[in-house]
């Protein structure tokens, strides 16, 4: 298997994974959406609240805050030695407190723990008008998107197998699929439409061109789309929490970590038999 | 990873994995496919929660214990090598 990146950034990547078959690519997939952990707020106590939202409309919205999380420095809560109560190694504490007119952004969202700020301190949690006030404590926890989706750490996270473009004998350069083609992959060459150098990655595979190409009066359209099953184009989107090369990282080696485990318990059981 | 035999005899194994789901199972059932000694390779899931369970017939009795361990070895083998080509980039 090749992975070939076109794009790595800290919040984005986007490569194609070659010699590969449908099932892995799938199960990558699965598993950086739900199995990667990161910090998102579990627990709020709520000191005061009368603001227009209810208590536990504002602990949603609390939970659904991006965290920086650093794996290496917390645990999750069902594996830590403190057996689940809440400790400095399983929880991250907030403390917010704001009193209107105002508008109570995640930046008013105090950490104990600087490295588990907010990603951005941009995101609107609720408007206070005069007199109102809210007086918080939240308790950020590990845990992954299986369990909920605020401790998703990919937003847009997919693939799509590789386009292949055939472009028959019978092609008269008419160009009413180059017309067509929304994404803008063909071209009119002399004698035929050709792909344009590096667009064939963006064909979207709508077939638009085949239909306009049989509209164009042949019984068997000169070009056809299909699309190469052991090639996968991703794109990798974070949220922030995490960087991307991180979250593809801790994905297969879950995924490794699990074939290597399975290996382990085969052998046992075939020892044992 | 946990695993419970319901049965198994020297060309059939049907194995329940505890606390897995689709991810992983759809993986190695179609790697384990690939095998040409292979007959027969499901999983199903009793209920919709409950945990799957993986079906394993073989040609020629070859043992379906020997088969799932080169598969999950085959996987183990891919991400490896992903991983070192990422950490390159």
């Amino acid at each position: 298997m090749d992975i070939a990146f076109s794009r790595l950034e800290s919040e984005v990547a986007k490569f194609v994974l070659s010699e590969s078959i449908p099932a892995f690519a799938n199960s990558f997939r699965r598993t950086m959406i739900s199995d990667v952990p990161k910090l998102a707020i579990e627990d709020v106590i709520i000191y005061d609240n009368n603001s227009a939202l209810f208590d536990e409309m504002l602990a949603h919205r609390l939970g659904l805050i991006p965290l920086k999380t650093n794996l290496s420095e917390y645990k999750k809560k069902s594996e830590c030695s403190c057996g689940g109560e809440g400790c400095s190694l399983c929880e991250s504490v907030y403390t917010l407190s704001a009193e209107g007119p105002c508008l109570v952004k995640s930046s008013d969202l105090i950490a104990q723990n600087p490295d588990a700020a907010p990603v951005t301190g941009e995101i609107p949690i609720v408007k206070l008008e005069k007199g109102q006030k809210v007086v918080l404590e939240a308790h950020a926890e590990i845990n992954t998107g299986l369990e909920h989706a605020k401790w998703q750490s990919t937003l847009a996270c997919g693939y799509k197998t590789y386009p292949v473009i055939t472009i028959g004998d019978n092609c008269d350069a008419c160009g009413h699929c180059a017309d067509e083609c929304a994404r803008h992959v063909l071209k009119l060459a002399k004698k035929s439409v050709e792909v344009i150098d590096g667009k064939l990655i963006d064909c979207s595979m709508c077939k638009l061109c085949e239909k306009a190409c049989v509209g164009s009066g042949w019984e068997d359209a000169a070009i056809r789309i299909s699309s190469d099953n052991t090639k996968f184009v991703f794109v990798v989107e974070s949220d922030g929490s995490l960087p991307v090369k991180e979250i593809m990282t801790y994905a297969l080696t879950d995924l490794k970590d699990k074939s290597d485990s399975l290996v382990d318990v085969l052998t046992n059981i075939s020892g044992a038999l | 990873m946990e695993i419970k035999i319901i049965e198994l005899t020297e060309d059939k194994a049907k194995l329940t994995f505890v606390g897995e789901n689709h991810t992983y199972m759809n993986l190695l059932k179609e790697v384990i496919i690939t095998n040409p000694d292979v007959d027969v390779v499901q999983y199903y899931s009793e209920y919709t929660f409950s945990d799957p369970i993986l079906l394993v017939t073989t040609k020629n009795k070859k043992n379906p214990i020997d088969i799932i361990k080169t598969a999950a070895q085959q996987i183990s083998k891919d991400c490896a090598s992903l991983l070192a080509q990422i950490e390159k980039a």
